[in-house]
């Protein structure tokens, strides 16, 4: 991951193609927020953060979306627009909003009730301010946004 | 070529329990290296092991789902899991996702071993 540095431009707008191998985009994923959280200068809980919402997507997409499609792409767009990060995914799945097909776990049941599954859009929609999907030609593109905390606003 | 990330499992005993103390991270990559960790003390029938994550940095639900079968399993053989040094990211996951009230959550390891 020695050459990362080269996709961070400098306008501070990252762009990366992640594999359509989960170990590998996940692997990658880590490291591209790190990174990017240090040049951005991000701190406290965001990183992480940002980290688990594009992780719970990527996982999605690798292990559903993009299983039967010949030539997967993933695409991941990160910026900082004053106190916002901006988060793109690109997938060249089938159409396809995770955001409102998936079901929302009850969060409510006991260790043997509690379904294993579901967590990850839940994920998204509480660990991101913002969330929304549109299919632009004829791609699937997930925009996040998370804000900065107090910390970060120096 | 597979890549994972880092997770190490240490074990450690104490009187009560056996403690095992998690540094990396738990996600879809290596769910597998915890599984593996914890099936000897499965095996071997232990009543109570107590996760002290206290040098976990990141964890993903698909980390959560190994905690919560691993805690099913150690319920089914009349044994107990429990949880404890949670950084404040990791806290948010348990608290969102509601494992706080379905897991055994305790501050710090003594807290854990003093309710055990």
């Amino acid at each position: 991951m020695g050459d990362l540095a080269k996709h961070v431009g400098d306008t501070g707008v990252l762009s990366i193609d992640l594999s359509p191998d989960l170990n590998e985009a996940l692997t990658v994923l880590a490291e591209v927020v790190e990174r990017f959280a240090e040049a951005e200068a991000v701190a406290g809980t965001v990183p992480f953060r940002l980290n688990l919402v594009l992780d719970e997507l990527v996982t999605n997409c690798v292990s559903y979306a993009l299983r039967d499609v010949p030539e997967p792409q993933l695409r991941l767009r990160l910026r900082r627009c004053a106190n916002v990060l901006v988060a793109e995914l690109e997938d060249n799945g089938p159409a396809f909003d995770p955001l409102t097909e998936a079901s929302t776990p009850d969060t409510t049941l006991d260790l043997d009730e509690r379904n294993i599954g579901g967590l990850g859009v839940y994920f998204v929609k509480q660990f991101a301010a913002d969330a929304e999907y549109e299919c632009v030609d004829g791609l699937n593109r997930i925009t996040l946004r998370l804000n900065l905390e107090a910390d970060d606003n120096d | 070529m597979t890549e994972q990330s880092h997770l190490a499992v240490r074990a450690e005993d104490s009187d009560k329990a056996t403690v095992l103390c998690l540094t990396g991270r738990l996600d879809g990559t290596n769910t597998a290296i915890l599984e593996a960790a914890v099936a000897g003390h499965l095996e071997a029938g232990e009543t109570l092991l107590l996760f002290d994550l206290e040098n976990l940095i990141y964890i993903s639900s698909a980390g959560l789902r190994v905690l919560l079968i691993i805690a099913r399993k150690m319920q089914a053989q009349s044994g107990k899991a429990l949880f404890c040094g949670f950084s404040e990211e990791i806290s948010q996951v348990f608290e969102v996702s509601g494992f706080k009230d379905v897991l055994s959550v305790y501050r710090g390891r003594a807290d854990a071993l003093a309710a055990a």
